[in-house]
């Protein structure tokens, strides 16, 4: 609820205010209101000049443009720009295009006759200013009033600068390369190797900062007063400079990533476009995948040793198989570290793609996992268990040892059951089946796995398990045995593959 | 200033000068930690000015090598040496054979590096060469770079020239080198030793790091064999001068006009067979209070090698991160400024400069100013690890690190 009392309080609450006192609201309490009227007041304190103010009549012209802005408030998804608290905001928060826009309007103020951003052009007032014509003690002209329309609007007014001067405002660094391979021959000690900024990933939607919940939503919500990217203590969310979303935070993983634990923005956002996150539960709600492209990635091109990406990923999501690392969809919550650390230039080989739709995880107690399976183990059982993309295997009587043995790492925690590494997608499902397994606790599948299952009669309980697990269909790709098994069809065959696939 | 006997018989003094920390042009050294890193060229008319003045108060033995100040260290010492007017006899030139990549291997690398060596230093032989830190990467590594390729036979032949004077070796790292160099003594007739030796390592290298040999058997086994000392990290690297509250809790209210340096030179010297400390002296701020240190240098007297002891103990309490900014770890292929990173670790235990999370993440910003070179960009590749001499795990070191900054980012969030 705390978004609608906060919306409702900004302005819609004003309304039955205004309908008893006039165009309190804009004359009081309004911050982009009190600036322009204090200017006034400083730099030219004689000249009467217009306030805010129902009595006074407006002209047709001044109507239209009126309806206009209000209708583009309404209507445009970057309405919101025309928001005083966020024209305000986005000053009190140094965001430079804001500065701009807010100084030009103080301009007008100054020189030309009064608040004419508010008179013109603000939807609010324009809201206030029908309601206050029907108010109970509405607005005073003011004592002394002769009523001589000196103050009365000129035709030749123009319209305000629209929000410009953000199309300059580019912060894309075109530093390219990195001597990366510079030290391979270390000869003498000190100095430091060149380094740059990545650009920005192009195409890639990005994620909305974790708590927006849905691009609609936010897109409503957001007045774009910049509060949570002047905040935020991971530094990765800033005031977007693109013109349709002048302000509004963006996911920016170049100069930091989103901190687990962290729920800064949530804490500080007025308007509750995004909502309330417990600190608890930050790392369950995901809001982006990453995204790995190996023709980018230093281990592909330069044969680096790299492992910057597993190294930092706060949910051990990333894992290095075959030499190259693969994205764990299910664990992966889209923070951006690992965006943030990859050393691939000039673009990074890892981006983390926004979901339109953000979703929560709820991981498996690795505790309540292990002590099941052991149960199980112990009694002979054989069961399918996946954790963090890892799949715990007992089978009974099935011969995959070959492929099996070359994944012990986990097999102390779980003596008895064989360990497959990182399979998901189809091979999971063909292990599935060939597993016969007692109990299957959580499968990391796509939608080819779950149509290979259904297709062969098999696993109505992994059926239901995918339904449970935020899947994202298509993407087994990040199975390191998903090339082996493609185009092959049964169980046999794939799980014969996987074998050959370990064994190298 | 006081002096010792080399073993060809020349006075040296006991300080020496380590030409490992030059000044550089940004206000910084060029393997410093008040400004990390540096790329900036090194300040030769400083050194120029340090250097006469050295010569000038009795300081005649100079460290230096190839490796050093990203190669510059021997051009810029040769220059300001040749160009301080002093007798080429009246000083003392030490430099090594810092044969560390495969590709400096051969021999005929090891014959370029000597050769090049001369040609910076602006002289024609030199008095002490040393086999630079044969632990490194372990005992194949050492037999690579100084046994297989016949390099250590090479080194004697030249010492029979006379075109080195003395042949010695300075040791981190694996002790099988040292124990085989010791053992093979009676053939290459070591002149003298370089061994990391202070107050701390005395008696506590080995709990630092389990590869490590404590000082004082590596002084005992080359006293034993006569074998001059020449220390090496009297100060780890400033650590055990610049101020840090656990040493001045246990040494200030013994001599509260002693600076803390002067305590860890004073340990060194006061051991007989040490020819001379190494001092990698920055400032001349640094220069004149060694000096007045070592004018004479009074020995530590029994309570007060007791005091050290007390004060190495509260130092290792404080579990500091053995790095002693020797930047040979350095360039990280990936950027990052290694030795600041893990002087920021070591300042926030020694110093409680920062009481605050929202402080210790500016004084981190603020040591290492360009975001790119913080420790969440190690990328774990360990190219820096094998040339660690105090075998840190450097990786392991910046990750946790790392994290440890997140911790206060979240708390000074709150």
């Amino acid at each position: 609820m705390k978004w609608l009392a906060v919306v409702w309080a900004t302005w819609i609450a004003w309304i039955p205010v205004t309908f008893l006192f006039g165009r309190v609201f804009c004359r009081y309490v309004c911050p982009l209101g009190l600036s322009q009227s204090l200017v006034g007041l400083v730099l030219r304190p004689r000249k009467r000049v217009r306030r805010v103010c129902s009595r006074l009549p407006r002209g047709k012209a001044q109507r239209c443009v009126n309806l206009a802005f209000l209708a583009l408030y309404l209507a445009l998804p970057a309405g919101y720009l025309l928001h005083p608290w966020g024209i305000f905001g986005r000053v009190l928060v140094l965001f430079v295009p804001g500065i701009v826009f807010f100084a030009a309007i103080l301009v007008l103020a100054a020189f030309g006759n009064g608040r004419i951003w508010c008179n013109w052009v603000c939807p609010l007032g324009t809201v206030f200013d029908a309601v206050a014509r029907y108010a109970w003690r509405g607005d005073k002209i003011g004592r002394g009033c002769a009523n001589c329309r000196k103050c009365f609007p000129k035709p030749e007014e123009k319209d305000p600068p629209a929000a410009g001067n953000a199309d300059g405002v580019t912060r894309r660094d075109t530093l390219k390369g990195v001597a990366l391979l510079a030290a391979a021959d270390k000869i003498a000690d000190g100095g430091f190797a060149e380094v740059s900024l990545p650009g920005i990933p192009s195409g890639v939607p990005r994620p909305l900062p974790p708590g927006a919940i849905d691009a609609k939503r936010f897109s409503y919500l957001c007045v774009g007063c910049g509060l949570c990217a002047a905040k935020c203590p991971g530094e990765c969310l800033r005031p977007s400079a693109s013109l349709l979303s002048l302000g509004r935070p963006e996911m920016d993983f170049r100069r930091g990533y989103c901190l687990s634990g962290c729920t800064k923005c949530s804490d500080v956002c007025p308007t509750a476009a995004i909502l309330g996150v417990a600190p608890g539960e930050k790392r369950t709600v995901r809001i982006g995948l990453a995204v790995w492209k190996k023709s980018l990635c230093i281990r592909a091109t330069e044969e680096a040793e790299c492992s910057a990406c597993v190294r930092k990923c706060p949910v051990k999501a990333i894992h290095l198989v075959g030499g190259f690392p693969v994205v764990d969809e299910n664990a992966c919550i889209g923070c951006g570290a690992c965006e943030h650390v990859c050393p691939a230039r000039p673009e990074p080989a890892i981006v983390v793609e926004g979901f339109s739709t953000q979703r929560i995880v709820k991981p498996i107690g690795e505790g309540d996992l292990v002590a099941e399976m052991r149960t199980l183990v112990e009694n002979g059982k054989s069961v399918v268990a996946a954790k963090d993309g890892v799949i715990f295997l007992q089978l009974s009587g099935h011969g995959f040892a070959p492929a099996l043995e070359a994944c012990g790492s986990h097999s102390r925690e779980l003596a008895g059951a064989t360990v497959m590494d990182r399979v998901v997608g189809l091979p999971a499902a063909a292990l599935y089946a060939k597993a016969n397994a007692a109990k299957v606790f959580a499968l990391v599948m796509s939608r080819d796995a779950e149509a290979f299952l259904r297709a062969r009669g098999i696993g109505t309980g992994a059926v239901e398990l995918v339904r449970q697990i935020a899947h994202r269909g298509g993407r087994g790709g990040s199975c390191p045995f998903a090339e082996r098994s493609e185009g092959l069809s049964t169980v046999d065959e794939i799980t014969k593959a996987i074998g050959k696939v370990t064994e190298t | 200033m006081t002096v010792r006997m080399s073993s060809d018989g020349k006075k040296v003094s006991l300080l020496g000068y380590g030409a490992m920390r030059l000044p550089t042009v940004d206000g910084g050294h060029a393997n410093g930690w008040a400004k990390g890193a540096s790329n900036a060229a090194i300040d030769q008319k400083m050194v120029d000015r340090q250097v006469v003045y050295m010569l000038q108060n009795g300081v005649n033995y100079f460290d230096t090598s190839p490796a050093y100040c990203r190669g510059e260290s021997e051009r810029v010492l040769g220059n300001a040496l040749a160009a301080s007017g002093f007798p080429r006899e009246s000083y003392v030139i030490a430099t090594k054979l810092s044969n560390f990549s495969p590709s400096q291997h051969s021999i005929e690398a090891c014959r370029k590096m000597f050769a090049s060596s001369l040609r910076n230093l602006r002289t024609d032989y030199i008095d002490n060469y040393l086999l630079h830190s044969i632990g490194n990467g372990g005992f194949s590594t050492f037999e690579k770079r100084y046994i297989s390729n016949g390099a250590l036979e090479w080194c004697c032949e030249l010492r029979e020239k006379r075109t080195i004077r003395n042949l010695g070796f300075s040791f981190h790292g694996d002790p099988k080198a040292f124990e085989w160099c010791i053992a093979n003594h009676s053939k290459y007739k070591w002149d003298f030793c370089q061994i990391q030796m202070n107050y701390v390592d005395w008696l506590h290298a080995k709990e630092v790091n389990d590869r490590n040999l404590d000082a004082k058997y590596l002084y005992g086994k080359l006293t034993e064999l006569g074998i001059p000392v020449v220390v090496m990290e009297p100060l780890l690297g400033g650590r055990l001068a610049r101020y840090n509250w656990a040493l001045a809790n246990e040494l200030k209210p013994l001599d509260h006009d002693a600076t803390l340096a002067q305590w860890a030179l004073r340990f060194c010297g006061s051991f007989d067979n040490v020819m001379t400390i190494l001092s990698g002296m920055t400032f001349d701020e640094h220069i004149k209070e060694n000096i007045a240190t070592f004018s004479p240098l009074r020995k530590c007297s029994a309570p007060e090698m007791e005091a050290l002891e007390r004060a190495a103990i509260a130092f290792l309490n404080l579990n500091t991160i053995p790095c002693n900014s020797c930047n040979y770890c350095m360039p990280c292929p990936y950027g990052l400024d290694i030795p600041a990173i893990l002087t920021f670790r070591n300042r926030m235990l020694s110093e409680k400069t920062a009481p605050s999370a929202a402080e210790a993440i500016k004084l981190y910003k603020s040591m290492i100013p360009e975001e790119l070179r913080r420790a969440d960009h190690c990328t774990g590749c360990g190219r820096c690890v094998p040339h660690c001499p105090q075998s840190i795990d450097i990786p392991a070191e910046l990750a946790h690190i790392d994290a440890w900054i997140d911790d206060f980012k979240l708390e000074a969030a709150k």
